[in-house]
């Protein structure tokens, strides 16, 4: 099967590279029949890489290891469900991944525009599949999923999935960020089309506008997808650490925000042009930085795939599509100029422009800042670390603006507002905002972190701003149609889905601004060494360290603890955190030691989360104490078993790993290592060692969870197409006059 | 057996990126070019006329929720109805040149008129 794989991407290459020929034969020679060739070309892609995809997927299951990336990253002790996603954990099969997305994307976006956009859909095409090429060529070349070892080298076993990877998120975390990238290709590959070909009128925009806004919701999710497994898997306690990929995976995401603001200005008033065009070209060129970053190796992160040889072909893609859209965009400045000016600096496109231009500033803060030790070591030969203390100075002052501005601008009209007006939309919003902020001073010490305080102050703002909003427009509604209010509510978004998806978004954004400035601000953390009975105080609540749990399975060994939490005398909850042990392929551990590797471990967290709090518990198994152990039962272990192969090794070279495995087996050798095994994990819970733990108390974590589902609602609202759910369509000929008569 | 199955994936793959190709030449004339250059002025058109709808309606909730002074709306709404009616004629022009025997946009023009 590796060699029909092998084969499909070969194909897979043929087929892009067919594409691209057709696609510009057919534009430039005006033959619409090779132009709709170079189109199934795209869907051929598509079906190939599924194919490719679904035969990777069944050497997983199989435990396949002739395949290089099974063994690499899978084991016959893995569970199914993460066998399934082992393959994007690697290089090779999240190649295959982004070409299977994308190409099923670019198949969509094509078959949707394959009647409209005739003179740019053809360069479109050329450019989804010159990227697609890019990738399979990766796949091909460089990182084939597909490669196998001899079968006389074949592993019997493994290596296994890293541990930090056995997580629910995994399963949609990454196929999420590649969904939102790939998808950002789209209005990228029809922009640069529109551009090439001087059609730059908004039609493009207007159906493309839908992948941009579902790209943005996909790599959103996937964004808070990797921070929940942050926060729940890697045992350090937060879910953002400014790391580069992180923020690799933010910037076209901040950039997208700003697109899908602005293009609405473009659409009124024909305006932004080429801001807005420069904004796709730019998301579409991080998407690709992003997983640049990834595959590279470049810079330090725990999402990467560490180092490789991808760089340079990435840098090659990167400078092309940098230097590509500039010159693109200046050749047509001229065709994109703006119709009409800003009426005035009070109006919505007026805090549309101040938002964008924010949202661009944190962008390059953001971008600067990541590569500053690349740039640094470039320039002094001297590589240095940022971490969150280099972000903040810039980007919470940028944020409180921001959240500032998503309040104000829903409440001024578009083209014009006057003051008497204004007055009447801030008040009770301001109000709101004041009140809360006069009871978060009263009931909390949040005065000793002013910019906190300020954006519960501004959050505070947005929800009531988001909350009128709502009122006025279902009041306005029943007092034409008299419906209840539920319907007319219904009624209201339904008709107006990108205003009030907008307006849900920004309520989503408020709430998860404020979940983050709280528990980023009034985090109490507390690291403490406890015996079993012993207590620590962590804010307002007791810590007992009731006892040690131990458990051994044929996966990986486990080392807990349970914890009681206490407030003022009361029980709150019961915790159990522990660290498991996966066994290490690497034969220097020792027969026993390798199922105590420390490299090959996660922790699994005891976690309480409430609307107002959470309580997040790591214990970190004090091996020290087994060590003793473990070395005498390795050196037991070893004389045993050098015991056994000497009189194998005066057999035939052919002859002597059948021999020794059959004398192993038959002595029992391995039953011998697997009850050391359990015996030294037993005598965790017969002493009372020492354990190191971390004790965090978070106010309104979840509330950065509940305010990221909130923004994903919100952009479902804006993104589903108008007759989805019409409960009647209208006949064509009434339809023009019907949409400037249900303004009722 | 994988190549048989890559023989037929290959064949898959011909046939169907081969089939506008079989189906002979499609090809686009002169005429065709000029019929694309119209069409696309009617798709900037109507793109324009359907955003105008939206800002017509966006500008009467604004009106609605309190955002727009009467004086106000009745300024913005009647500058974006005749900008509307430009835009309708533009298409009505499109249809008689075209000759088509399509009275669905004069029609929307007339509803349009501002009411006296």
């Amino acid at each position: 099967m590796a060699t029909l794989g092998r084969a499909i991407l070969l194909l897979d290459l043929g087929v892009c590279i067919y594409g691209i020929f057709a696609s510009i034969y057919g534009t430039r020679g005006r033959r619409r029949d090779w132009v709709d060739s170079g189109r199934r070309a795209v869907y051929a892609l598509a079906a190939l890489s599924i194919i490719a995809f679904v035969l990777l997927e069944v050497a997983f299951v199989r435990n396949e290891f002739s395949y290089k990336v099974v063994a690499d990253t899978s084991s016959t002790t893995t569970p199914l469900f993460y066998k399934l996603t082992a393959p994007w954990s690697s290089q090779q099969g999240s190649l295959l991944l982004w070409v299977t997305l994308s190409s099923l994307w670019s198949s969509l976006a094509l078959y949707l525009t394959r009647r409209r956009l005739r003179d740019i859909a053809p360069h479109a095409t050329a450019v989804l599949l010159a990227l697609d090429g890019f990738f399979v060529s990766l796949a091909c070349f460089s990182a084939n999923p597909f490669q196998t070892t001899p079968a006389a080298s074949t592993p019997t076993d493994g290596a296994g999935l890293d541990p930090l990877l056995m997580h629910p998120s995994m399963m949609f975390h990454p196929p999420m960020l590649y969904t939102g990238y790939t998808l950002m290709a789209i209005p990228f590959a029809f922009a640069v089309a529109a551009l090439i070909t001087g059609k730059l009128s908004s039609e493009w925009i207007r159906d493309t506008r839908r992948f941009a806004l579902a790209a943005w919701m996909c790599l959103g999710l996937g964004i808070v997808l990797g921070a929940r497994w942050s926060y729940t898997e890697l045992g350090w306690g937060g879910y953002w650490g400014w790391d580069a990929v992180e923020n690799a995976a933010l910037m076209p995401w901040i950039v997208c925000t700003a697109f899908i603001h602005s293009i609405q200005i473009q659409e009124k008033r024909g305006m932004l042009k080429v801001w807005n065009v420069s904004l796709v070209l730019l998301f579409g060129t991080l998407s690709i930085f992003g997983t640049f970053l990834v595959r590279s190796g470049v810079l330090d992160s725990i999402h990467a795939f560490g180092a490789s040889t991808l760089g340079v072909p990435f840098v090659v893609l990167l400078a092309t599509m940098f230097v590509g859209s500039v010159s693109l965009v200046v050749g047509r400045r001229e065709q994109l100029r703006s119709e009409h000016r800003i009426d005035s600096l009070i109006s919505r496109e007026a805090m549309f422009l101040l938002q964008n231009l924010i949202l661009v500033a944190l962008t390059f803060v953001i971008f600067w800042v990541t590569l500053f030790p690349l740039i640094s070591e470039a320039i002094t030969g001297t590589s240095v670390s940022v971490g969150p203390p280099a972000f903040t100075p810039f980007v919470v002052p940028l944020a409180l603006v921001l959240m500032l501005i998503t309040g104000i601008g829903p409440l001024i009209s578009w083209r014009r507002a006057t003051i008497a007006n204004l007055r009447r939309q801030f008040v009770y919003p301001v109000g709101f905002a004041l009140l809360i902020t006069i009871l978060v001073l009263v009931f909390t010490d949040a005065a000793r972190k002013p910019l906190a305080l300020l954006m519960f102050t501004f959050g505070s703002f947005v929800i009531g701003t988001v909350a009128q909003e709502f009122f006025r427009g279902t009041s306005a509604r029943r007092a034409i149609t008299r419906d209840p209010w539920p319907v007319a509510f219904i009624a209201l978004v339904r008709r107006n889905r990108r205003r009030y998806g907008g307006y849900t978004a920004h309520l989503g954004f408020a709430v998860m601004l404020i979940g983050v400035a709280a528990s980023s601000s009034f985090q109490h953390v507390r690291h403490v060494s406890l015996r079993p009975g012993q207590t620590a105080r962590n804010d307002n609540y007791v810590f007992r360290y009731v006892r040690p749990t131990e458990s051994v399975s044929s996966e990986r060994i486990s080392f807990g603890a349970v914890i009681d939490v206490t407030k003022n005398g009361s029980h709150v909850v019961t915790l159990h955190t522990m660290q498991s042990f996966y066994r290490a392929t690497n034969a220097q551990d020792g027969f026993v030691g390798q199922f105590f590797d420390q490299n090959n471990a996660d922790s699994t967290i005891g976690l309480d989360a409430g609307p107002l709090r959470d309580i997040w518990t790591v214990a970190s198994a004090n091996l020290g104490a087994l060590l003793p152990l473990i070395n005498k039962a390795d050196r037991l272990l070893a004389a045993d078993y050098n015991a056994l192969r000497k009189p194998v090794l005066k057999l035939p070279a052919a002859e002597q790993d059948g021999a020794l495995t059959a004398d192993l087996n038959k002595s029992g050798f391995w039953t011998e290592r697997d009850l050391a095994v359990e015996g030294i994990a037993g005598q965790y819970l017969k002493h009372n060692y020492r354990i190191v733990f971390q004790l965090i108390v978070s106010p309104l974590v979840t509330w950065l969870w509940t305010g990221a589902l909130i923004i994903f609602l919100g952009g479902l609202i804006s993104v589903v197409p108008p007759g989805l759910f019409a409960r009647r369509r209208s006949p064509a000929l009434e339809r023009a006059p019907v949409a400037v008569r249900e303004l009722a | 057996m994988p190549y048989v199955i890559v023989l037929l994936l290959l064949v898959g793959v011909v046939w169907l990126v081969s089939g506008p190709l079989r189906r002979g030449a499609a090809g686009l004339n002169s005429s065709d070019g000029e019929q694309t250059s119209e069409s696309m002025r009617r798709i900037d058109l109507e793109a324009a006329r359907d955003a105008k709808y939206r800002e017509i309606r966006d500008a009467e909730l604004d009106h609605q929720t309190g955002k727009l002074s009467d004086a106000d709306y009745e300024a913005i709404d009647s500058t974006l109805r005749a900008e509307a009616i430009a835009l309708l004629n533009e298409l009505d022009a499109l249809d008689e040149a075209a000759g088509a025997d399509d009275g669905t946009d004069r029609h929307d023009a007339e509803r349009l008129e501002p009411e006296t």
